[in-house]
């Protein structure tokens, strides 16, 4: 009987907390070697390699598959992670200056009544407070597609990123429009914040997205004085 | 630069290897103070291959077993040789530093 066959099985079923594209490229090495060392048994027993190989797959599927070359794509990354900050910062507002509102609203209207409050509460805040929460899970979403490093899931971030903009620019436009009548200043600073925020990450994704190298290219043919028109067969 | 990946990078400084023969190595080169596992290991081969640090040198069958070798790149090269010498320069002054106090008294040579 083989006495690797027990671990193989092991690693093999650990193994499928990669994800598959991975475990294509290197299933058969990884195991090769996972069997070699427990065969040797100078690293403890399997189960630790075990664990190893699940924190190893979270990093695969979690880490951005960007070189450290790449320093656009690294700085809207940055940006969409900073915009998902400012994104639950502006949640935390709204709930916070829940009661700074209500005492807006009472000083502005003495006939103020508390089922006006409630209504406003349910009506308006709360499916504020859900769409920051919404808005931190697509801007982490997008964040993660970005750092997949493909051009299609670079440029699907980009336009997921638009549209939050817009959704962003909307509410922040409504806040300035009527005021104290349904945002605290402070809802209004940080709906600002969190729209420049998104439109810095918007023009670097777009910047990063243009086809690598290209600018590089363009300045080496200048240089070279290789400038050609399209079309054109290029210079030999 | 993360010892775990100076130490994969050192290992790779004398040649292709396997990912068998790299953990050995590490293992080796640290005196067995670290014992990179398979998983850790392929994470970093992973990101070094993604920075052009490391590529695939060649691939062969051994008992019916993909055996994949890593080489460094000439940049992977370049910035383990400024690597190492950065690291040198900073030893050098800890130890000149302490020495210069008698804290390495019948301690270092």
């Amino acid at each position: 009987m083989n006495s690797t066959a027990g671990p193989e099985a092991a690693f093999r079923r650990w193994l499928r907390c990669y994800p598959r594209w991975y475990r294509r490229e290197h299933e058969d090495e990884m195991i090769a070697v996972l069997v070699a060392v427990a065969r040797e048994g100078s690293q403890g027993p399997v189960v630790a390699q075990c664990w190893d190989l699940v924190r190893s797959a979270v990093k695969v599927r979690l880490r951005p598959r960007l070189a450290r070359s790449q320093r656009s794509l690294w700085g809207a990354l940055r940006l969409v992670y900073l915009a998902a900050v400012v994104q639950m910062a502006v949640g935390v507002t709204v709930l916070a200056t829940m009661s700074r509102l209500h005492s807006a609203l009472a000083a502005h209207d003495a006939a103020y009544t508390a089922a006006q409050w409630h209504a406003e509460v349910t009506g308006v805040v709360h499916p504020l407070a859900l769409e920051c929460g919404t808005g931190v899970v697509a801007l982490l979403v997008l964040a993660w597609a970005y750092g997949r490093n493909q051009r299609w899931a670079r440029l699907s971030a980009a336009g997921g990123l638009a549209g939050l903009l817009a959704i962003t620019t909307d509410s922040l436009l409504t806040g300035l429009r009527h005021g104290s009548e349904v945002n605290a200043r402070a809802d209004v600073l940080a709906g600002l914040l969190l729209w420049l925020v998104e439109v810095a990450g918007l023009v670097v994704a777009l910047h990063a997205n243009r086809r690598p190298g290209a600018h590089h290219a363009y300045v080496t043919a200048l240089r070279t004085g290789r400038v050609f028109l399209s079309g054109s067969p290029p210079p030999r | 630069m993360q010892e775990a990946t100076f130490l994969v990078l050192t290992a790779l400084a004398a040649g292709s290897q396997h990912g068998y023969g790299i953990l050995s190595d590490v293992a080796e080169i640290s005196g067995g103070r670290v014992q990179m596992r398979a998983g850790t290991l392929y994470a970093a081969l992973d990101r070094l291959r993604i920075d052009g640090l490391v590529e695939v040198d060649r691939e062969e069958v051994v008992d019916s077993r993909l055996r994949r070798y890593y080489r460094l790149t000439p940049r992977g090269s370049g910035v383990l040789a400024g690597e190492a010498a950065r690291a040198e320069s900073n030893a050098a002054a800890a130890l000149a530093r302490l020495r210069r106090h008698g804290d390495l008294a019948g301690g270092v040579a």
